[in-house]
């Protein structure tokens, strides 16, 4: 009976709250919407990032220490035999700049790298896998064309010894990824050792599925997770906060509910009394307006929900199509979705609380008896 | 109405409010008031304006705390049960009737007189009929699903004293019950309201300025310089 009501309370057509109630329903519905689909959209745009970097960088995991050009094959070979294996291979990445021009030097990378078996690198023209030369994304260098490079030491800004190398480019390739094209150039793992004059690689590994990650010993082993921890702990940072700027729309909404309800309290002091005379407890009473805030906030967050599937089903319609060409697969995850309702729902019934917990000891002979107590 | 119900006995009620906001000095209403209302009878408390006759019956059921003195129904001092003792009395064993005709605003006549049922614990169905059979046993028959801004002043009233009979109550507290209706209205609330309470055998307990109506109760007492006295 309580939740009747309530629910009058908060919706019926004759009552002066029901406007407030629709616009707090409402309020939080939009925000809802807009947390959870701001949240589904960051996720897929760093799912398809993190996808990205994945598949060109290369591996799932990469081996802690490095090998001899001769170990890292065998070690590749043996671990291509297994069924989770997608691929294996070595490779090593060494720093250098390239100069444009005279004044114009510009960071890159070699990455060494058997390209066996890739099929997410294209051959644009030439041989990417020359002994003698080098290849060069089509966003770089034309075919044929000589480049000047400067080798540095990893991890430093300038070489200890610099050494500077003119090579020609013998291939070009592509990518889908264009940091890769922009950043990357790619050496067969033996020229590259000439080049060094070392011969130490790590062997990638590409699974057929994540989840087999854990099969892996984890002291050969590294994840790129691991491996690029400060990347994935700065995205999800990232993701957090705009979840968390989000809810503040959620706190002003609830800040509204908990004065609608200070101001429903007051408008019902009649009622409230004559609630009491009909056997109604304080506890009563707090309950049912604690109930109010609750059935508002539940139906605004129903809105909300609804109005999420509505938006994912016409997401792929209303996107732009650079989004789209990305391949983003929007999908809520249920766990913060009952996480950020089950939120909601109690701070609104907190905001409720709050908002009657004082003004809820009605003195039910003064509010009856008014004038006419003495 | 509880058959152990044998009636109301107020001994040496006294009852006081601050004089100032400061509360240091004390303006004494009620003294050592003794009054005995009996099963099934009803009772008038007539007096001026200002004089305590609201004041006596918010304590003799239960919405006052007097300074001193004990308010027993069924062999049990009301003020000193607890919330939840006073509000299942008030709801299984009260009845109340304002001045005003305070309606849950929300609510239609029915659910108005429903809901006094269902608080008291009357299954849904129980509360439904017998809130249907008062409404219309107060010529409200037609006016089941009208809610309180589509009724008249008399409407209304006759909607709460509906409201307070529908737990079958021991005891049915009236304050003005027609103090704010016009002459027509006033004597058709107050003739229904007494052949309702002496159809059912229920107790009353009435505070009026109007000398006529009380003198329609079984007894009438007047309040006057803090003390009640028999007749008017």
């Amino acid at each position: 009976m309580i939740g009747h009501i309530a629910w009058r309370y908060a919706f019926s057509k004759t009552n002066k709250n029901r406007g407030v109630s629709l616009r707090i329903a409402a309020g939080l519905a939009i925000a809802i919407l807009a947390i959870l689909v701001t949240l589904s959209i960051m996720q897929a745009l760093q799912g398809a990032q993190f996808d990205l970097i994945r598949r060109y960088e290369s591996y799932d995991l990469s081996t802690r220490k490095e090998y001899s050009l001769k170990e890292a094959r065998v070690l590749a070979q043996e671990l291509a035999t297994r069924p989770t294996v997608k691929r294996a291979f070595v490779y090593e990445d060494v720093n250098v700049l390239l100069q444009r021009s005279r004044n114009e030097s510009i960071p890159f990378r070699i990455r060494a790298i058997d390209l066996e078996g890739n099929t997410d690198i294209t051959t644009i023209s030439g041989d990417l896998h020359s002994h003698d030369g080098i290849a060069l994304s089509f966003m770089n260098r034309y075919y044929g064309d000589e480049v000047t490079l400067t080798f540095l030491r990893s991890g430093k800004q300038v070489t200890q010894v610099p050494k500077q190398q003119t090579f020609r480019v013998t291939g070009i390739f592509a990518t889908h990824w264009g940091e890769f094209d922009q950043s990357t150039i790619l050496a067969t793992p033996e020229f590259v050792s000439t080049l060094i004059g070392s011969e130490h690689v790590k062997v990638g590994v590409i699974l057929n599925d994540e989840k087999a990650l854990s099969s892996f010993d984890n002291e050969i082993f590294i994840t790129y997770k691991e491996a690029n921890q400060a990347l994935y702990q700065a995205m999800e940072l990232e993701q957090k906060m705009m979840g968390l700027l989000l809810f503040l729309l959620v706190l002003v909404i609830i800040l509204h509910l908990h004065t609608s309800s200070k101001r429903l309290v007051h408008a019902k002091q009649r009622e409230i009394a004559l609630l009491r005379t009909l056997g109604f407890e304080e506890r009563h009473i707090i309950i049912l307006f604690v109930t109010v805030g609750f059935i508002v906030a539940f139906i605004g967050s129903i809105g909300g929900l609804l109005l999420t599937f509505l938006f994912f089903l016409i997401f792929p319609i209303i996107a732009p199509p650079a989004l789209m060409s990305l391949g983003l697969t929007l999908t809520l995850r249920s766990g913060e979705v009952l996480l950020l309702l089950a939120l909601i729902l109690a701070l609104s019934s907190l905001g409720s609380y709050r908002g009657i917990k004082k003004v809820v000891h009605v003195d039910i002979t003064e509010i009856l008896g008014h004038d006419k107590l003495l | 109405m509880t058959n152990s119900f044998n009636g109301v006995h107020l001994e040496a009620i006294t009852k006081s409010f601050p004089a100032t906001q400061a509360g240091n000095d004390r303006l004494l209403i009620l003294d050592s008031i003794n009054l005995e209302i009996e099963r099934a009878s009803s009772v008038a408390i007539v007096g001026k304006s200002g004089s305590g006759k609201s004041t006596l019956l918010e304590i003799t059921a239960g919405l006052l705390t007097p300074d001193s003195g004990t308010v027993t129904l069924n062999g049990v001092n009301i003020h000193t049960l607890t919330d939840q003792g006073r509000a299942a009395l008030r709801s299984l064993e009260m009845g109340f009737i304002f001045q005003a005709s305070y309606m849950l605003s929300d609510f239609t006549a029915l659910e108005n007189v429903q809901i006094a049922a269902l608080i008291a614990g009357a299954p849904k169905a129980e509360a439904r009929r017998a809130a249907a059979e008062l409404l219309t046993r107060v010529g409200l028959g037609d006016r089941l699903d009208h809610t309180s801004d589509q009724l008249s002043g008399g409407e209304r009233q006759r909607v709460v004293i509906a409201r307070s009979l529908v737990n079958n109550p021991s005891i049915i507290f009236a304050d003005e019950p027609t103090g704010n209706l016009d002459e027509e209205n006033a004597a058709l609330i107050e003739e229904l309201l007494l052949t309702i309470v002496k159809e059912r055998s229920s107790t009353l307990m009435l505070v009026t300025h109007n000398s006529q109506f009380a003198q329609r109760l079984d007894r009438v007492y007047t309040l006057s310089e803090r003390r009640l006295t028999e007749g008017m």
